[in-house]
């Protein structure tokens, strides 16, 4: 392992010795452009079930995670009853009627939430996980639903104003949901968005959907969404947690592939409304018992995420939004924590701390910032590599790098170019893996090398087995 | 794409053979493809989900189908069947707690109309053919000549096993420690061979309780899963249900008020009086028997020691009782009755089957019988076990496997999804596949290979009582014994009374006297007895 690290300061210096891309036949040059403005890596941060857990000092050491992580978008799911309050069923056909309980705790939680992004410039995809929560609403169709909805986007975006939410997740996963049907779905979507239009939030807020998980209903309810629902829709949503053959073969790409293109048959506009991939994760590792990924603690996870990360980006995903943050988010009915987290909030100190897979995260969520445009190279096409890399350029041409991830056995070295001009003459070398991954006393991961060079010379990378070497002018 | 169009081609194929035959109609059923021309095939069974693996995926890619999974939940299997029958919105392919009591639901289903039956000739399926013919009672279950369920083979590579797994996991460690600490009153009571008469197992559950083997008065020293109690009547009983075949009078009779399971009863009504039993037994929910010998106070466990129940004892007992040798804390019992026999019920090699609506097509049932058929194949079996040959495993010259499994970070492997087995479950239970289950460690499988071996002992021995199925009885479908198909689990919840103290055995027999003598008379006479 010692060896294939002193090659690349080998190849990088050498490089940066001789004054730059004297071979660029020989390299793989970044020069196909996947997205002119990538949208960006987000996180799934919802409202606390258990707010009371969250004190103030995990609360300051969840936001200065967040800050660190600094996603572009959170999702942030609530349930429909945190809210509701005093529902009165009509009676000789009066309409229902009801109000909302803003100091109610869990929607402290997402108040305190939405705080945080709306300071931080973080946009925010909110939404219920289910219609129903104890009345006789009994899907998303429901005029109440729809009603509901425009009111709380009026408090929070118009009353309030929270303009960091972008987004409406009319429901979790629909596909899901039993007796659901896309027809119930896009009803429930005609009418919220008709709400919307009457509050005058259509200019600020967008509806995301379908929210579909699994590539086969993700294809199927798209199809249909970008068929029938596409004047209403600002964004398209789909969930996967895949094998990680899947990430490993690189089908995810070829996948991610059809589900964009399934949207583009029907509307074009799918290019500037993004393909999000609104949850991810892999399912290899679940225990299906306790709702647990057993690997969310290895690097083997985060390597994996960041293959997953480049395949949807290389497949004409505009976004890619991490299931999820912390596990103390959600919890069984047994009282245990549902581990797919970046960490978790509760525990000993030993439990508490950052996941690997959060070093790979945050430096992804950083080269592949919103408005940043991305590329791919010839190395991506090759067929069934077990290594692929994908570079970005700030908009203001002052930040960017590549990633290279080798999920194979044995560590590899590749040359890379970077035409589109980056300024800066210093190289952060980040190499993400078991062996090598540095980090400092608060957990977060620290470049392995410091070099002089710039990102338009060719440079020899040698990465090594099951590793992401992020290379970067910026120090994240 | 190519997906597409391999499956493409091959509809339009299917609609040039069906129009040569000369069908006016058009060749495809609505909802029998979809628009890629895979074939669409709902799959319900109490295993699946939409899980989106790669596994599933190569499935679906290999044979041209769509699969649209439903997984029913333990809870209310049943009634979401019935209901679905019932209301004609049945998935194509769906699972169903057949057994002989409910035969009665499916012959009424079939006879209504609302299943399709198996086709006479499958010797397109070599491997699903096999099944169906070494399956016990398949001629039992036959309506009007025809079968219209696929049994789930618990193992397809052995069907000859007709006895259930039931058996004591019994805590080996503490008879070890009783025999060391009074080698004269108990040094008998630590076998190494873990082969008990009853006496010396009742003298074994009074020293645990005697010399409180827990500590703090915690000790529990028998415990039943929650749907076998009483387990020790079986060590006295002569049939494992409601009808017994008297040997003298050659007739099937009540089992429940003859000598032998009343003596059973009897004991078990001691054990509970004198504190054996556990006290909580009455009361006890799905699991809770379970859950308390994991925590690591219970002396006797009974339950389905079956490869997977075994492996997830253990792991969990293993995680809570840390100090405690895992093979002794989880010893399998070998107990014989007063006569020396060895008990054993008598089993289906089977467990529950899977269904097809009457509205699947000729292309729908082909497709899912092919896959199944591979499933069940030697590569179908590997591919459900460890996944793709390359990626996640590997097979050397010698035959070992190798495994790319991820590890977690204590150096185990984690749960893989592979949903081919969750597929398969459709036609087997899986055993073979869960025997070499890389999940499971070695040390379980040897112990409980170990247990099986020594039951093949018994049998070749002639050492075993087995509990006779008598399927010719179960299998009837009368009026009476239909009506009152629910008296058994009637009767077990009136024993389970009784044991604890609650009186009323006697009162529920003469309560329902009529209906099991009209009954027993019914089955009598329709079998000349």
């Amino acid at each position: 392992m010692k060896k294939a690290i002193c090659l690349l300061l080998t190849a990088v210096m050498a490089t940066a010795a001789t004054g730059c891309s004297p071979k660029v036949k020989d390299a793989y040059t970044f020069d196909e452009q996947l997205h002119a403005s990538f949208d960006g890596i987000g996180v799934e941060w919802d409202a606390y079930e258990h707010p009371n857990i969250i004190t103030d000092a995990k609360w300051e050491t969840v936001t200065a995670r967040v800050q660190k992580l600094a996603p572009a978008f959170i999702r942030c799911m609530i349930n429909l009853d945190w809210v509701l309050t005093d529902w009165q069923k009509g009676e000789d056909g009066a309409p229902d009627t009801w109000s909302y309980n803003w100091e109610q705790a869990n929607i402290k939680s997402l108040l305190q939430i939405l705080d945080y992004c709306q300071s931080a410039g973080v946009k925010v995809a909110l939404g219920s996980w289910r219609a129903v929560d104890g009345w006789d609403m009994k899907d998303s169709a429901d005029d109440r639903f729809a009603q509901i909805f425009g009111e709380i986007f009026d408090e929070l975006v118009n009353t309030r104003g929270y303009t960091c939410i972008k987004w409406f997740v009319p429901t979790n996963e629909p596909n899901y949901l039993p007796g659901n049907t896309f027809e119930t779905w896009h009803t429930g979507v005609e009418k919220v968005y008709a709400q919307f239009r009457d509050k005058g939030l259509l200019d600020k807020v967008s509806i995301t959907g379908p929210d579909a998980t699994s590539q086969t209903a993700a294809m199927t309810w798209c199809e249909s969404a970008a068929r029938d629902t596409r004047d209403k829709l600002g964004n398209y949503s789909i969930h996967l947690y895949v094998s990680d053959y899947t990430v490993d073969s690189g089908n995810l790409a070829e996948n991610i592939r059809r589900i964009r293109e399934t949207i583009e048959r029907h509307d074009a506009a799918v290019a500037d409304k993004g393909l999000y991939l609104w949850e991810c994760g892999l399912i290899d590792g679940k225990n299906e018992e306790w709702d647990t990924n057993e690997l969310i603690d290895t690097y083997g996870y985060g390597v994996r995420m960041a293959d997953y990360t480049l395949q949807c980006i290389m497949g004409g995903a505009k976004g890619v939004c991490y299931w999820e943050l912390d596990d103390a988010m959600h919890f069984l009915d047994n009282g245990k924590t549902k581990n797919w987290g970046m960490f978790s909030s509760l525990g000993d100190a030993a439990q508490q701390e950052l996941r690997p897979w959060f070093s790979s995260s945050m430096l992804l969520s950083k080269m592949f910032g919103a408005g940043s445009s991305v590329y791919g190279c010839a190395l991506n096409g090759e067929n069934k590599t077990a290594v692929r890399a994908v570079a970005a350029v700030s908009a203001d041409k002052t930040a960017g790098g590549y990633a290279i991830v080798n999920s194979g056995a044995t560590a590899v070295t590749k040359t890379f170019y970077l035409p589109e001009t980056v300024v800066g003459d210093k190289l952060y070398v980040y190499v993400f893996g078991e062996k090598d991954a540095k980090v400092d006393g608060d957990g977060y991961i620290v470049p392995n090398y410091e070099l002089s060079g710039s990102l338009n010379q060719t440079l020899a990378v040698t990465v090594p087995a099951k590793s992401v070497v992020f290379v970067s002018n910026t120090k994240y | 794409m190519k997906k597409g169009f391999r499956a493409a081609m091959a509809a339009v194929l299917a609609c040039c053979t069906v129009a040569t035959a000369g069908f006016a109609v058009g060749c495809k059923k609505p909802g029998e493809y979809d628009k890629y021309g895979n074939v669409i095939l709902e799959i319900a069974n109490l295993y699946m989900t939409d899980l989106g693996d790669a596994y599933t995926d190569y499935v679906q890619d290999k044979f041209g189908v769509s699969i649209s999974p439903k997984g029913y939940s333990w809870t209310d299997w049943d009634s979401q069947v019935t209901s679905a029958v019932n209301g004609d919105n049945m998935p194509h392919v769906f699972h169903w707690n057949l057994e002989a009591d409910t035969f009665p639901t499916l012959e009424r289903w079939a006879r209504g109309g609302s299943l399709r039956a198996l086709p006479d000739d499958l010797s397109a399926y070599p491997n699903v053919a096999r099944l169906v013919s070494d399956a016990t009672a398949i001629e039992q279950m036959k309506i009007g000549g025809k079968l219209y369920c696929l049994p789930l083979v618990r193992n397809p590579q052995d069907t000859d096993t007709v006895y259930s797994e039931f058996t004591y996991v019994y805590r080996k460690d503490w008879a070890k420690r009783l025999a060391a600490k009074n080698p004269t009153k108990y040094g008998d009571l630590y076998k190494a061979d873990d082969v008990y008469t009853y006496a010396e197992f009742e003298r074994l559950l009074t020293a645990f309780k005697d010399e409180d083997m827990a500590g703090n008065g915690k000790t529990v020293p028998l415990a039943d899963v929650e749907w076998s109690f009483p387990s020790v009547a079986n060590y006295f009983k002569d049939a494992p249900h409601a009808y017994v075949l008297n040997a003298q009078t050659g007739k099937y009779e009540w089992n429940f008020t003859t000598p032998a399971f009343t003596a059973g009863l009897e004991k078990a009504k001691k054990y509970v009086e004198d504190g054996i039993y556990w006290a909580d037994q009455y009361a006890a929910k799905e699991g809770d028997a379970m859950t308390r010998y994991k925590s690591g106070v219970v002396g006797c466990y009974f339950d389905n020691c079956t490869l997977t129940n075994y492996s997830e004892l253990r792991k969990s007992f293993a995680a809570a009782n840390p100090s405690v040798d895992l093979d002794e804390g989880t010893a399998l019992m070998r107990l014989k009755r007063d006569d020396g026999k060895f008990v054993y019920e008598e089993a289906n090699n089977w467990w529950s089957a899977t269904l097809f609506s009457a509205d699947i097509t000729d292309a729908q049932l082909n497709k899912f019988l092919e896959i199944m058929n591979w499933l069940l194949s030697d590569e179908g079996t590997m591919f459900s076990t460890y996944g793709f040959e390359g990626s996640d495993y590997a097979v050397h010259d010698d035959g070992s496997i190798e495994l790319f499994w991820s590890k977690k970070t204590n150096g185990a492997y984690a749960p893989k999804v592979i949903g081919a087995r969750y597929l398969r479950f459709a036609a087997s239970l899986g055993y073979d596949v869960i025997a070499r289950d890389p999940l499971i460690d070695d040390a379980t499988k040897a112990a409980h290979t170990a247990w099986k071996a020594d039951i093949d002992k018994q049998f070749a021995a002639n050492s075993v009582k087995l509990l006779p199925l008598y399927p010719e009885m179960n299998w009837l479908s009368l009026p009476n014994k239909n009506a009152n198909a629910g008296l058994f689990n009637e009767a077990q919840a009136a024993m389970t009374r009784y044991a604890f103290g609650d009186g009323g055995w006697d009162t529920f027999n003469q309560n329902n006297a009529s209906k099991y003598t009209a009954v027993v008379d019914e089955v009598n006479t329709a079998l000349g007895l």
